[in-house]
């Protein structure tokens, strides 16, 4: 399953809560560079979906790999499959970076503060070389001058900015993006997907759930559609979003689109 | 009125604060060790262990504190276990504050939303690393408010040991005052330094807990 070119591939995933299957079997693979971004309705599994790929929510069935290596399970000398330690797993996770809804920062660090917590913690490098990668991250985002500010005096698009360098900080081989917008108020949506296009122009490997059609249109080099569960349609960004192939896309769109 | 009475009698006060406070700092750091064992036992997701915790803290919940006192002092040594006065103080005051800082401590980190110990773990970090990072610094600004509440109770019923013949400042005072028939100069001064010294411990902690949220101001 090794392919120098791929970040991560999922196969067969499905998961299930209780009795209520969110996915049905999907399979994906993104190449170390590619935009992706999934669309669909809301139940439809896709943050579900994320949540599978960096095992914060581990699949029920199938298998993710990062960069041709299994993700959290490893195979014992009688060739069952284990859950992966947690200091394995843990490494793992650090190179899978995750951009959430709803910012999730700390609120006790400041901004430089929630940035410079990973490299500092994790990757164990000192205080100051942190505090160097992330002032040189922040100016990236376009953050410098609100580095020693607390979260709670940020405004939600910057909040989701500083979000966006934690997750930089750990120079990721994947983000993965998970509706990063949908919390903002409309006039704060364009900073972020300015910075997230910025990235996207920077060889950075994204996966994005996002109802942004104009963002799909100018960033992602593929678009994912997901229905109950499943990839249902899937294509480039002009053949998905001006001639979509299934009904249940056509209907989705005709919303989002008007 | 006669205020030499106090000067007299001063030594003999003051030994007995200086056991008040000793039980007092015993008493919370006890307490708060069994509250905290406590909150870890019943996250521990062992139902049997998570049913005995919540039983105990049903029956601690129901007794007064006097009456655990004499359960202690009085019962448990007919069946063999006897403890000295000081130490049964100090397990009265423990067994029975710990499910409450049980409750202040699980109540604290419950506040704190799911969302940033995930994003705790897409970066890498351990449990134990999210526990001192990420839910201590913010546990602690939530639990301070309502600790020093629960520690100051704890200090006041400390006076309750004076029955047991603990020789702490209530007590004391109580010996002071069968020798010289002057209760009011000696009650008075000694209601003023346990007012004196929990007030000055509730803005201390006040001003710790302003420290620790600063985080939090908007403006």
């Amino acid at each position: 399953m090794k392919n120098d070119n791929e970040a991560i591939r999922a196969e067969g995933i499905v998961k299930r809560f209780g009795d209520l299957t969110v996915l049905r079997g999907v399979s994906l693979a993104v190449k170390r560079g590619e935009v992706v971004c999934i669309m669909g309705p809301s139940g439809s599994g896709k943050s579900t979906l994320l949540r599978c790929l960096n095992w914060l929510s581990p699949p029920t069935e199938g298998t993710v790999w990062l960069a041709g290596e299994v993700l959290g399970t490893q195979e014992t000398p009688n060739g069952t499959r284990v859950p992966l330690p947690d200091s394995k797993l843990r490494r793992q996770r650090s190179r899978i970076g995750m951009v959430f809804q709803s910012f999730n920062l700390w609120p006790h660090r400041t901004a430089i503060g929630n940035v410079m917590e990973g490299p500092m913690i994790v990757s164990g490098i000192t205080k100051s070389e942190a505090r160097r990668l992330a002032t040189e991250i922040l100016t990236r985002v376009g953050l410098t001058e609100k580095a020693d500010v607390y979260p709670a005096k940020l405004s939600g698009g910057q909040q989701q900015r500083v979000a966006i360098a934690r997750a930089l900080a750990m120079q990721p081989e994947i983000i993965l993006f998970d509706e990063p917008t949908s919390a903002l108020d409309p006039e704060l949506v364009g900073e972020v997907l300015d910075v997230m296009k910025s990235l996207a122009t920077q060889e950075i490997t994204m996966i994005v759930v996002t109802h942004e059609v104009g963002f799909a249109k100018d960033a992602a080099d593929r678009i994912l559609f997901m229905d109950e569960g499943l990839i249902v349609e899937e294509g480039s960004p002009s053949e998905f979003l001006e001639n979509p192939k299934e009904e249940r896309s056509r209907q989705f769109l005709e919303r989002y689109l008007n | 009125m006669e205020l030499s009475i106090i000067f007299k009698y001063a030594p003999m006060l003051l030994q007995g604060l200086q056991l008040t406070i000793i039980i007092s700092i015993g008493g919370i750091i006890c307490s708060l060790a069994l509250g905290s064992v406590l909150v870890a036992l019943s996250r521990s997701g062992i139902r049997a262990v998570v049913i005995l915790v919540r039983v105990y803290t049903e029956i601690i919940l129901g007794i007064p504190v006097l009456v655990l006192l004499y359960l202690i002092y009085f019962v448990l040594p007919e069946v063999g276990i006897r403890f000295s006065e000081i130490p049964t103080g100090l397990l009265t005051l423990t067994l029975y504050y710990s499910p409450y800082m049980a409750e202040i401590i699980r109540g604290a980190i419950n506040a704190i939303p799911t969302g940033q110990v995930e994003a705790a773990r897409t970066v890498g970090m351990s449990n134990f690393q999210i526990a001192k990072r990420i839910m201590v610094p913010q546990a602690l600004g939530l639990a301070i408010p309502p600790l020093t509440g629960i520690c100051i109770g704890l200090v006041k019923d400390s006076a309750l040991l004076s029955i047991i013949s603990v020789h702490e400042l209530a007590y004391q005072t109580k010996q002071a005052v069968a020798r010289t028939f002057a209760p009011f100069e000696l009650w008075a001064f000694v209601a003023f330094c346990y007012w004196a010294i929990l007030s000055f411990w509730e803005v201390s902690m006040r001003k710790v807990e302003k420290r620790v949220t600063r985080y939090r101001e908007i403006g």
